[in-house]
């Protein structure tokens, strides 16, 4: 089937283009040449003091505060997945009623600025001085106890940035399940396939590739909310910084300490992002020129 | 098999079909002819009740699809129970509809692994038997997308024929397809008439419908106005809109 004549050398042919061109070279020159002028003035810039970085880059504080800002991401992320994707489901949903809440709640928590959220969770013990589980409207409670040992720094961090970051979430699925074509339902539903399945194998897989560079890049602002967090003195990386730098007064090597560790973790969450998106990434027609050729053999 | 009685369908203000009787029996296959727009597709979706229809009954195997009968009144199912009376019924659409993350082999063992009707290694073995049966088991492999229109539509047979249908339902399987591909989907569904599968089909090509129909009916208007042996009804079609269409196509 095969043809195996040979293309002769006279045919016209494209020439491959060079990888190396001058404007590369040009471009690597400028770019070596502006790092050395950054980097020289780095060194010899006295409030930018290299030995007060090493010393504190693994100090047992900041590498705390690292820790803790790890657990707060992952804790937010937590409330912010689920709570994003019950707003969603109740956006996408046929009951009217959920849908109202779902805006309401996307309404509320994008419009206030998250530091005043988080103030807002931080003195709820000023409008609702006690928490109570129990029977609503006067009735008997179940279990009691004073607003401000449930509304702890954590909590008020974990509930400010969480919720806020579920409104955003809900519209990242939103949009990632839309983003699915119709039909594809109506196929799944030919099949018979319960409802559950057609979400969880046939609409989730597909809209993932919709969600998951998004929520990525939502995860990475999730970790830097985290610093608000400081306000509040929770013990995370920047809260940690901050209380050397006020003892000590050397902020610019202490706050690049912690750029340093953001920078890290940002790194690794790229890598995350960067697997979710290949996980999820749809083969496309590369074989066609193959398989086609065949198809008409 | 399938008995459609006085079936009707609106969408909004559009009378899309205005009381359809059709009876398809068991092994048969009848081609359901028509211009576009006479209602063929809404036809075949009220069987498997992708859409419900207004009034009419409709049952494959005796039984209803999306309803039960409550003296005059029909009864909507709960959507579990439309899923189980589906499966009864496989459907081949023009567009393919194929999952584009699930390679040709999980598109065809899917459904019954999901479904619980074959454990994974009957599935993939039935879902391998059935690709040799379309001619296209060394794709196995392969995504959708690496697929010609053509490969794509028989992979949507042998998906649809993993769950062991009772009736096929073809919602002109070869439209959207270049005209050098449509033989090998044609080809598919020949071998299948051969194997007394029941099958209605809609389709635009005559001469395919001609070969393969036991009977043909012709659909104008939301009805369907003629049925008839196929060459009876090419020969001569007893309604004016069934002359006029064929005088058009032919």
């Amino acid at each position: 089937m095969a043809d195996s004549r040979e293309r002769p050398s006279s045919t016209p042919h494209l020439v491959s283009a060079r990888r190396i061109t001058p404007s590369l070279i040009l471009s690597a020159l400028a770019g070596v040449f502006a790092i050395a002028i950054v980097a020289s003035a780095a060194i010899r810039a006295p409030a930018l003091d290299w030995s007060t970085f090493r010393q504190y880059l693994f100090s047992s504080t900041v590498r705390k505060g690292a820790a803790n800002t790890v657990l707060l991401t992952i804790l937010c992320e937590a409330l912010a997945i689920a709570s994003g994707a019950v707003v969603a489901a109740l956006l996408m949903g046929s009951n009217a009623v959920g849908r109202i809440v779902g805006h309401t709640y996307q309404w509320t928590f994008r419009s206030v600025p998250e530091l005043a959220q988080l103030l807002f969770w931080f003195n709820l013990a000023l409008v609702f001085p006690q928490f109570k589980i129990g029977i609503p409207f006067g009735g008997p409670s179940l279990w009691a106890t004073n607003m401000n040992t449930v509304m702890t720094p954590w909590t008020a961090a974990i509930l400010g940035i969480g919720l806020h970051e579920g409104a955003y979430l809900a519209e990242v699925f939103r949009s990632g399940f839309l983003s699915v074509d119709r039909v594809q339902i109506d196929a799944a539903r030919a099949l018979g396939l319960p409802r559950r399945k057609l979400v969880v194998d046939i609409i989730f897989p597909q809209a993932m590739r919709v969600i998951a560079p998004n929520a990525g890049s939502r995860l990475i602002g999730t970790l830097k909310l985290t610093a608000l967090a400081s306000v509040l003195a929770v013990p995370e990386l920047l809260y940690s910084v901050q209380s050397i730098y006020s003892r000590t007064f050397e902020t610019i090597p202490l706050l690049l300490v912690a750029t340093a560790w953001y920078m890290l973790m940002v790194g690794v969450l790229r890598l995350l992002q960067h697997w979710l998106e290949r996980r999820y990434e749809m083969p496309q027609g590369a074989a066609v020129d193959v398989v086609g050729a065949e198809a008409l053999a | 098999m399938l008995e459609v009685h006085d079936a009707w369908k609106s969408f909004g203000s559009t009378q899309v079909l205005r009381g359809v009787d059709l009876q398809v029996g068991g092994g048969e296959v009848v081609c359901l002819l028509g211009r576009s727009g006479s209602g063929k597709t809404t036809l075949l979706r009220c069987i498997n009740h992708l859409e419900a229809v207004d009034a009419g009954v409709i049952t494959v195997d005796g039984r209803l699809v999306g309803y039960r009968l409550d003296g005059e009144r029909l009864i909507p199912l709960k959507e579990c129970e439309v899923a189980l009376r589906r499966r009864e019924i496989g459907m081949v659409f023009q567009q393919f509809h194929l999952f584009p993350h699930l390679s040709v082999l999980e598109n065809v063992a899917y459904a019954p692994v999901a479904t619980r009707r074959m454990t994974r290694a009957v599935a993939e073995q039935t879902a391998h038997e059935l690709l040799q049966k379309v001619g296209l088991v060394e794709m196995a492999g392969l995504y959708p997308a690496q697929l010609s229109g053509g490969q794509q539509q028989r992979v949507a047979i042998a998906r649809a024929l993993a769950m062991r249908p009772k009736l096929m339902l073809f919602d002109e399987p070869t439209s959207a397809l270049d005209p050098d591909l449509v033989r090998g989907v044609l080809d598919a569904i020949r071998a299948l008439a051969r194997e007394r599968t029941t099958m209605l089909v809609v389709t635009h090509e005559l001469t395919f419908a001609r070969e393969v129909a036991d009977r043909v009916a012709f659909m104008a208007s939301g009805r369907i106005v003629e049925t008839a042996a196929p060459r009876e009804f090419f020969e001569r079609p007893r309604t004016a809109a069934a002359n006029e269409f064929l005088e058009r196509r032919l």
